[in-house]
């Protein structure tokens, strides 16, 4: 296993309060911007890279280009008026926002969603994860040049988005997780056409597999790049795939078990080397997996009783005093929402714990170190992240 | 987590704890012994994990209180530290050293709640507002409406009606 | 590596022979039967109550007086009129409609050269969804506001026969906080009501009155914010 080595010896000294002596007008070094607009970015983010040669000497990650201070939005909203927005806060898997939030407000108002409304949570989660792992897929293969992987992949997800479409009326923006339920059960003849999407995707991510991970280029340029070592894991706050392929299997699903984990049979997908090809690798069959607790699901889950809890009128719902957290395993690590109110009708303080916030800023500077400029796309999308929750 | 409560109760000088789940609490910590709670809980307690660094504004009691929420993975508890100061001059000990991710959070929330921290790395630049003029803007005391109205405009042709009003003047023109 | 990861990714030639998975006719694919699209709204059964537009958070939702609907006893004469430059579907005036009459359609394309055409009334100004059939509807048995009326005590047959004692025992506390929680506070009845001057529906402090909260202690705290009032402005922040 290649560690990360800091052989700075080519590289500027160190000044007294930690930052590199860089002098640009040495000629030595460049300043090179990746992003917001560039194709080996992920979403509206940008990294600030300083050249010397073809090697990276330091990154900055700039967030800010989606800011909509959703945290703050919600302390004017009524608690079911801050249902609507929260989804928007992560694009490609926004069911974890809603389910959080759901949660969170429950937790803190003494209300216990029906046991049917857990399973159909779960369902919907699950779903959104394979979702956020096909788009992730695409990324990963466009970012070292591998255009086709994304388009069969965007095949598989509009799939999906097909079944989301007549489960919860909407394709991306689902607004389904109401606090107390969910709004609705499943259509009829769900099973079958979910069987038949679930299908579809396994034999797509079989020739994802094929030209994809068994591919000369791609193993050349993945395997032994963008090492996270374990010991960084607490240091840094790395959870979800990114840890799981460090070899540590942190999984919210499996060591706080939430909604309904307890009833369904499954591991936390484990990688050991920690590289780019080994994060993706991880991710491929924690997809995998997903379909495979969809099936549980769906063969489990209860098709009749309520679906949301008895709900004071929530045009004047207050809700105690208190404070809660609430977490989530999402396709990225943990995802959590952290909730305080004062006994009015709006929420004091919400705060979103998005994985991406300590992947994308404090690992990613450190990791973009002394590797090249071209494999800085793959090394950034290796470690699945979405800007929007880091800047809310 | 009452255990734990107890333990800790015997070094540090804590308040009381509020347990919100069996495996999550809250305890109130005074902010010269934050330091010494988070490194006993972290080495230890197996408390290694810190999942996030927040601030919420007590306005009303001209308070800030910042939450250090830690996790451990071996029992799956959660305890969130709650350290409550004068929101004037706000400032706090950064946490850096014990855990390098807190420099992000720290900057956050220098930028959006005006806290400081002495000695974090890159505290003062900026994170996600460019060229922001006003108070912090997630201060109880920036107010988004108003804001709003300042910078941006309504699209023309918007008015409404309140249903009340609008029928007493239907029905009773002359107010009787 | 191996002589497989060189010759695996060409398996991706055997896609020359698949068809296209693509939609054929996309301009007129249906959505699906639950699918949240345009706003109906059937006029006739709509009271102008105008909780959708305090539910919006978006802001979206105008109440306007409309031509040929007259004000009357139960009915403000005013309709809803959406802003879809601002709504996002979200649903929730679907939700909460009192009578039920806001539903939306399947429908989702809709092209016109002028935006501000895109501020309408729903039902109002004809469209061709009108009579979608399909398409998000609130289901009777999931409520966002508490509708199901408290039963009121009577007196038994037995008793009553031969005695003057109110026959009607009337609310305890508990009861009246929760049949208060049901109000809605549109002001509707409060226009008409001889006693609109003592109960006074459109101050903001009394619209949603404290008391409904059943479970929230009464506090000194209350935050720097507006009342829900301020969410049905059009810019709320």
């Amino acid at each position: 296993m290649a560690l990360y080595t800091p052989d700075r010896s080519q590289y500027p000294a160190k000044k007294a309060d930690g930052t590199l002596d860089i002098d640009l007008a040495s000629g030595k070094y460049l300043k090179l911007w990746q992003g917001p607009n560039h194709p080996g970015i992920t979403g509206n983010m940008s990294v600030e890279l300083t050249v010397c040669g073809d090697e990276v000497v330091e990154g900055k990650t700039h967030v800010g280009y989606l800011h909509r201070g959703f945290e703050k939005l919600m302390e004017r909203r009524s608690f079911i008026q801050c249902f609507p927005i929260v989804c928007r806060i992560c694009v490609p898997e926004p069911d974890f926002n809603e389910y959080c939030y759901a949660a969170a407000v429950e937790d803190l108002s003494g209300i216990q969603s029906p046991e049917r409304a857990n399973w159909m949570r779960a369902l919907i989660l699950e779903m959104g994860r394979i979702n956020s792992y096909l788009m992730y897929l695409g990324g990963q293969a466009g970012a070292l040049g591998l255009g086709v992987i994304g388009q069969w992949t965007t095949y598989a997800r509009d799939l999906m988005l097909d079944r989301f479409e007549e489960m919860t009326g909407a394709r991306i923006y689902h607004m389904f997780i109401l606090p107390g339920g969910v709004r609705d059960g499943l259509p009829d003849g769900f099973d079958q056409r979910m069987e038949e999407t679930l299908r579809e995707i396994e034999s797509t991510m079989k020739d994802v597999h094929d030209v994809m991970f068994h591919n000369a280029v791609f193993k050349k340029r993945t395997v032994g790049q963008g090492v996270i070592d374990p010991a960084w894991l607490d240091q840094y706050g790395v959870t979800g795939p990114n840890a799981r392929a460090a070899g540590v299997a942190k999984d919210v699903r499996r060591d706080q078990p939430y909604l309904v984990y307890r009833e369904l049979e499954f591991e936390p997908v484990i990688g050991h080397d920690s590289d780019i090809y080994t994060r993706s690798d991880v991710r491929r069959r924690d997809l995998l997996m997903s379909v495979d607790l969809i099936r549980q699901i769906l063969a489990k889950m209860p098709r009749s009783g309520p679906l949301i809890a008895d709900m004071p009128s929530m045009l004047h719902w207050k809700i105690p005093r208190g404070e809660t957290y609430v977490r989530g395993e999402c396709s990225r690590g943990e995802y959590g929402y952290y909730l305080v109110t004062d006994g009015s009708g709006f929420p004091r303080r919400v705060n979103v714990r998005g994985p991406s916030y300590t992947h994308a800023m404090a690992l990613l500077e450190r990791m973009i170190v002394n590797i090249n400029i071209s494999d800085v796309a793959a090394l950034m999308v290796s470690l699945h992240t979405y800007p929007p929750e880091i800047e809310r | 987590m009452r255990a734990l409560h107890i333990r800790l109760q015997h070094l540090f000088p804590l308040g009381e704890l509020t347990e919100q789940r069996p495996d999550l609490g809250f305890v109130t910590v005074p902010a010269a012994y934050l330091r010494p709670t988070l490194l006993h809980l972290r080495d230890r307690e197996g408390y290694t994990h810190l999942v996030l660094l927040t601030a919420v504004d007590w306005l009303e009691e001209d308070l800030f209180q910042l939450t250090y929420l830690l996790s451990n993975r071996s029992t799956g508890c959660d305890i969130g530290l709650r350290v409550k100061f004068p929101r004037q001059a706000a400032h706090m000990e950064s946490i850096h050293d014990l855990w390098p991710t807190a420099a992000t959070y720290q900057r956050e929330l220098r930028e959006m709640f005006g806290i400081d921290f002495p000695g974090s790395p890159r505290l003062h630049e900026e994170f996600i507002l460019e060229g922001w003029n006003d108070i912090p803007p997630y201060r109880r005391d920036f107010d988004t409406l108003k804001y709003a109205r300042a910078n941006y405009n309504d699209r023309p042709g918007r008015e409404t009606h309140d249903p009340e009003q609008h029928m007493k003047q239907q029905l009773y023109p002359d107010g009787a | 590596m191996s002589v497989r990861d060189v010759l695996s990714p060409f398996t991706a030639w055997k896609n020359l022979f698949r068809d296209p998975v693509s939609i054929p006719d996309p301009l007129n694919r249906a959505a699906a039967p639950r699918y949240r699209g345009f706003h109906q709204n059937d006029v006739e059964k709509c009271i102008g109550c105008g909780t959708c537009e305090t539910i919006c958070q978006n802001g979206a939702i105008d109440m306007v007086p409309v031509e040929g609907i007259e004000t009357k006893s139960g009915d403000s004469g005013l309709r809803p009129r959406i802003d879809y430059g601002r709504c996002c579907w979200c649903a929730l005036c679907v939700d909460v409609c009192m009578t039920k009459s806001l539903t939306m359609s399947n429908a989702y394309t809709w092209v016109e050269n002028d935006p501000d055409l895109f501020c309408f009334t729903p039902g109002v100004d004809k469209k061709h969804w009108d009579n979608a059939e399909l398409g998000y509807h609130c289901p009777t048995d999931r409520r966002i506001t508490g509708q199901v009326r408290a039963h009121m005590r009577e007196l038994e047959p037995e008793t009553r026969i031969d005695s003057f004692v109110e026959i009607v025992q009337g609310y305890s506390v508990e009861e009246a906080i929760l049949e208060a929680d049901r109000c809605v506070a549109c002001g509707l009845p409060c226009a008409t009501a001889i006693t609109s001057a003592a109960w006074n529906c459109s101050t903001p402090a009394t619209r949603f009155p404290a008391s409904a909260a059943a479970s929230a202690p009464t506090s000194a705290r209350t935050p720097a914010l507006p009342a829900t009032k301020a969410t049905r402005s059009p810019s709320a922040g």
